[in-house]
């Protein structure tokens, strides 16, 4: 019977979340991204890119052919990497919107445990997540129709994603549940917060613990801890590739000037011991979900403030004797003022304000954004930081008047200009521009291509976030994006995804000019889409 | 100083918030009654120039309000039904972004914002966060930023919602003395809200305007509609279903009914003097 329930609860909540979601801007812009992303990921045979290869046993760089089952494993591998980083930016949030708009009061006011209603939550973000997964998938059979050769195959093209993919989304959904009702993770620190978290947890320690990435593994078992799946992945190439496995994996887009030898893949041997091991890693979701369960308040206030409570009582306000408790002023009428509204002025106060709800992020920025000014490769690091950091600052700011529901009191204030999108852009551009400033003199010493770059990569940032803020009408969008171009352009050392001219040794101001023309359009999508907004 | 004309507003769902609405309101309280969808909030939503209306013409001080919603919404104070706040800034610093969009000069605003803190019983709570406050504490900053700039135009939807009564009092009485020299327009369900301190009220229904008038005059014409009667308890659901019922009460020979409507149906009902409640009653059933 509680199993039932159980279930019946889940269901609902996956159908309400679901058709939401899907009805949101956001789905379209994730899928339109994906879709180009996914096409990307697997460039032709002849263009000299790929994006997955390896040294085989006798130190020479190798990638697969374009049989259906290497396709298939690029297209998992993609889904795998970038659905675990950008999908938690895409479902978190989820119980704090349920929170903020008042339906948790309602829910805590039903039979609905807080357990029940988790699941639920978990099951409605992998629901969504295994949506936009299928997309990695339809789009790998749509490049092999293209690029592909031999024959075509369902089975080798699923398998790869059938074995990394969901065990990832379900550790992306627990970890974006158990973040939401953590006090100090629900909002932008955990978002940048789960960005490192990712890469170490999720990536990199079950690399390190089953053997690397850069060297064959070790015999032994299948990884029992491997969210993404890499680490599995390694080992699978490891058993099947035709000359061996020599380690050094490259995963991303890059472009070679050497011949790269194409080998054929057999595709993965399924084994008891592998499919065991994927299985069981999912018993790694219980106890975040257990500590998800623990903490959450079922949306009681009276848990939350607890803490503030004892710390008032502690400190009791005794009232001077003889005067009352409550002192009730009499009522004063107003005295005239000058006022002296202004675009300029709203767009000064808008970059505060920025300034002043970045509480967590704003003494990091500011210290990444002074150590950006050291030259060379020194201030490398941390301008990409600041990049970062700015992303998460600037993510909510198109978004805030809806997010918090302050529209209607903000939007009738004389100051703000007529294009509303105008003066967030504004605002971010002058956060942006200032923060930035260390950051160009060390650019310029460069070379005035680099000063000129880095310019254009903070109009970017700005841009971007504006135009995918007010598309999503939320910041997450954006943050998922431009988090994962921000790991391409830091992985890539520059290339083609260096948005900034800042990741990489050389200024590529054709790349930055062209990321800030496509985030232009966007912020003209976003324009168009405004009007028609407010027109109706 | 405020002129409605013609104004019609058609939501994208084909559902017709307001119809050919017209309206004059000089300087004084105009207090906005009608039932739920009668198109208070919508009327309200227009004229502080966030919703755009299908059809139909606004002026303000004789000009077209929306040819250039900028020139009232520097008169304009304005607290919505539903609104937000960002819950990590505190009063202090929310009403202080506020002000700058309002244009407030720098020099004027942390006195504004002492001022209308203490108007609003704030004061002591002002640097904590808005995330930590009551329905009614975030009430209060709505209203404190209503009054933040110099409005020459106030307009408020359901203002006292979540307030205590001493604290609603208390705003009323605020209202009552900025509206001297300036339009206040209250929209709420409480009656006795407007009753104490409009000088003329409107009452919508479906999107249109019922009456405009002084509430001496609603109360006129409601005269000889307004009854009181003792009914059986038995028959207490039947007559209810005839009769626009302002109160009962139960009593050990039957139920004491004051009523609005016809006479006829109950013998025995004796006329009394209306209230405001009766006559909006009386309005909002059968006026036309």
């Amino acid at each position: 019977m509680a199993s039932s329930n159980l279930w019946r609860s889940a269901r609902a909540q996956v159908e309400a979340e679901l058709l939401g979601r899907l009805r949101s801007p956001a789905t379209l812009v994730s899928l339109i991204g994906l879709l180009v992303l996914s096409f990307l990921w697997v460039p032709s045979p002849t263009s000299g890119a790929y994006s997955i290869a390896w040294k085989n046993a006798h130190g020479e760089l190798e990638s697969g052919r374009y049989s259906t089952s290497f396709v298939g494993a690029s297209a998992a591998v993609l889904a795998a990497l970038f659905l675990t980083l950008i999908g938690f930016y895409l479902v978190a949030g989820s119980v704090r919107r349920d929170r903020e708009s008042g339906i948790g009061l309602i829910l805590a006011g039903t039979p609905l445990t807080r357990s029940a209603y988790l699941f639920g939550k978990w099951l409605a973000h992998f629901a969504y997540l295994s949506v936009l997964g299928s997309v990695a998938l339809a789009t790998g059979l749509a490049v092999w129709l293209r690029y592909g050769e031999g024959p075509f195959a369902l089975w080798p093209l699923v398998a790869p994603y059938l074995l990394l993919v969901p065990v990832g989304l379900a550790f992306t959904a627990v970890t974006a549940v158990l973040f939401d009702v953590t006090p100090g993770l629900r909002g932008r620190g955990g978002q940048v917060l789960y960005f490192f978290f990712w890469t170490f947890v999720f990536l990199l320690l079950p690399g390190e613990f089953y053997g690397g990435f850069e060297q064959a593994p070790s015999e032994g078992s299948w990884p029992l801890f491997d969210p993404v799946g890499l680490a599995t992945f390694v080992r699978v190439l490891h058993h099947s590739l035709p000359n061996g496995f020599g380690g050094d994996l490259n995963l991303g887009l890059a472009i070679i000037d050497e011949p790269i030898a194409r080998v054929p893949w057999p595709g993965i041997q399924f084994g008891l011991g592998m499919v065991g091991a994927r299985i069981g890693s999912l018993l790694w979701l219980l106890p975040p979900f257990a500590l998800a369960v623990w903490v959450f308040d079922r949306f009681d206030p009276a848990r939350g403030r607890a803490r503030s409570r004892r710390k008032e009582s502690a400190e009791p306000v005794v009232p001077p004797q003889g005067t009352p408790a409550r002192v009730v002023a009499p009522a004063v009428a107003l005295a005239p003022i000058s006022t002296s509204p202004s675009s300029a002025r709203a767009v000064a106060a808008e970059a505060r304000l920025i300034w002043l709800e970045a509480r967590l992020q704003r003494w990091p920025l500011a210290g990444t954004a002074l150590a950006a000014a050291l030259p060379g490769s020194a201030g490398q690091l941390p301008a990409a930081i600041f990049l970062l950091l700015l992303g998460v600052v600037l993510s909510e700011v198109a978004a805030r008047e809806s997010l918090a529901g302050t529209s209607p009191l903000i939007h009738s204030q004389p100051a703000v200009p007529r294009s509303k999108l105008a003066w967030k852009l504004g605002a971010s551009l002058l956060v942006s521009l200032l923060l930035g400033l260390p950051g160009e003199l060390a650019a310029l010493l460069g070379g005035a291509a680099g000063g000129l770059a880095w310019l254009l990569g903070l109009g970017f940032v700005a841009t971007l976030a504006v135009a995918t803020g007010s598309l999503s009408r939320g910041g997450r969008l954006f943050l998922g994006l431009y988090t994962a171009l921000w790991y391409l352009a830091l992985n890539g050392k520059g290339g083609p995804f260096d948005f900034s001219g800042r990741f990489g040794t050389e200024s590529r101001l054709g790349v930055a000019a062209s990321f800030l023309a496509g985030a232009m359009l966007l912020m003209l999508l976003a324009q168009a889409l405004e009007h028609r907004r407010e027109r109706a | 100083m405020l002129e409605v004309r013609s104004l019609t507003k058609r939501y994208a769902g084909g559902v017709t918030a307001l119809a050919d609405f017209s309206l004059q309101a000089p300087a004084g309280v105009l207090g906005l009654l009608g039932p739920n969808g009668a198109g208070k909030t919508t009327l309200m939503s227009i004229l502080a120039t966030v919703t755009r209306p299908t059809g139909g013409t606004v002026l303000w001080q004789g000009q077209d309000v929306l040819a250039d919603p900028h020139g009232l919404r520097r008169s304009l104070g304005y607290l919505p039904q539903d609104f937000g706040v960002y819950p990590k800034l505190t009063a202090r610093e929310f009403l202080r972004y506020l002000g700058r969009l309002k244009g407030v000069a720098e020099r004027d605003l942390g006195s504004r914002i002492d001022h209308l803190l203490e108007l609003t019983n704030l004061r002591q709570m002002a640097d904590r966060p808005l995330g930590s406050y009551s329905g009614g504490q975030k009430q209060r900053v709505g209203i404190a930023q209503a009054l933040l700039g110099d409005p020459r135009l106030v307009i408020v939807d359901e203002p006292t919602v979540g307030l205590d009564p001493e604290e609603r009092v208390r705003f009323r009485n605020v209202l009552a003395e900025i509206a001297h020299g300036r339009l206040v327009i209250l929209s709420t369900h409480i009656v006795s809200d407007v009753e104490a301190i409009a000088s003329s009220i409107a009452v919508l229904r479906q999107g249109r305007l019922l009456a405009h008038a002084t509430p001496e005059e609603l109360l006129r014409r409601a005269q000889g509609r307004v009854f009181e009667a003792l009914v059986p308890s038995e028959r207490l659901a039947e007559v209810q279903s005839r009769v626009a019922v302002s109160s009962l009460v139960r009593k050990a020979e039957g139920t004491r009914l004051r009523f609005v409507g016809d006479p006829s149906s109950l013998p025995g009902a004796t006329a009394v003097e209306p209230s405001l409640e009766d006559a909006y009653l009386w309005l909002s059933r059968w006026g036309s």
